[in-house]
């Protein structure tokens, strides 16, 4: 990462913003590898579909943190056999996808079937928004 | 492409359906060939393989899932079709072609024929 000199901390100039911006889209890059996923959510939970064919549930972890959900697991690289063609993914994965909300590991679900994980990640209830009310004066 | 593989991708594109070419893994070795086929999300039951004139053609369609009331963020889970043809250039022993399909995975394996052998052909003499 780089650093700045503090002179250019006063005013940001647009450089400086696009050099952010590019570091966050490379690091959207370097996770958005293996496997496919897609993300879906309401205001109470959001869910995980990863495409993992070939896999057995066992050969795949799925780890909660906060915000974050952590998929890895690996497929042993066969060298030994002449191919015609490779086109499928081997070796380790490690994929991280952000959520849009902090979420409740204990009420996690994960299933696994045809070749598709599903995660269901339920929101923390700390971290729902609450009402307000107003108080007139 | 077989008959029947041409008809089904008329009725696919009828109904507008995507699509997709599923990602093979194809090995030769002596005694034929094998592949491993990605088709995640297809049933057994949506599953057709067909060997039609040395070309292997493997076509499967996704079952819908649906998440009513979720806004999708990142991708989409309408139904949709896999379908490849490959062309084997060994001829084939269909009789003993095996099929496994599990977790999203189809694995085959086709064993080549095996030369008819020589054969002494008599001349019918009048």
């Amino acid at each position: 990462m780089l650093t700045f000199p503090s002179l250019l901390n006063v005013a940001r100039p647009a450089s400086v913003a696009r050099l952010a911006e590019i570091d966050r889209l490379y690091e959207g890059l370097q996770s958005a590898k293996y496997p496919q996923v897609g993300l879906w959510a309401n205001a109470d939970e959001a869910i995980v579909r990863a495409e993992l064919p070939g896999f057995e549930a066992t050969d795949i972890e799925v780890e909660v943190k906060d915000s974050a959900l952590r998929l890895s697991g690996e497929r042993a690289v066969d060298r030994d056999r002449e191919y015609l063609r490779r086109e499928r993914f081997a070796g380790p994965f490690d994929r991280r996808v952000r959520l849009p909300f902090a979420v409740d590991a204990d009420r996690v679900e994960a299933s696994f079937s045809h070749g598709i994980l599903e995660v269901k990640l339920p929101r923390v209830e700390a971290d729902k928004p609450r009402k307000i009310s107003i108080e007139g004066k | 492409m077989t008959t029947e593989a041409i008809q089904k991708r008329e009725d696919t594109q009828r109904e507008n359906l995507p699509t997709y070419a599923p990602r093979a893994d194809i090995y030769s070795s002596e005694t034929g060939y094998e592949a491993q086929i990605e088709l995640p999300g297809v049933a057994a039951e949506a599953l057709d393989i067909t060997l039609e004139k040395g070309v292997l053609t493997v076509r499967g369609q996704t079952q819908a899932a649906s998440y009513e009331g979720y806004e999708a963020l990142t991708g989409s889970i309408s139904p949709l079709v896999y379908e490849r043809s490959f062309r084997l250039t060994e001829a084939i022993d269909d009789e003993v072609v095996e099929a496994e399909f599990n977790n999203g995975l189809l694995k085959l394996v086709l064993p080549k024929a095996k030369e008819a052998p020589a054969r002494k052909i008599s001349v019918a003499l009048n």
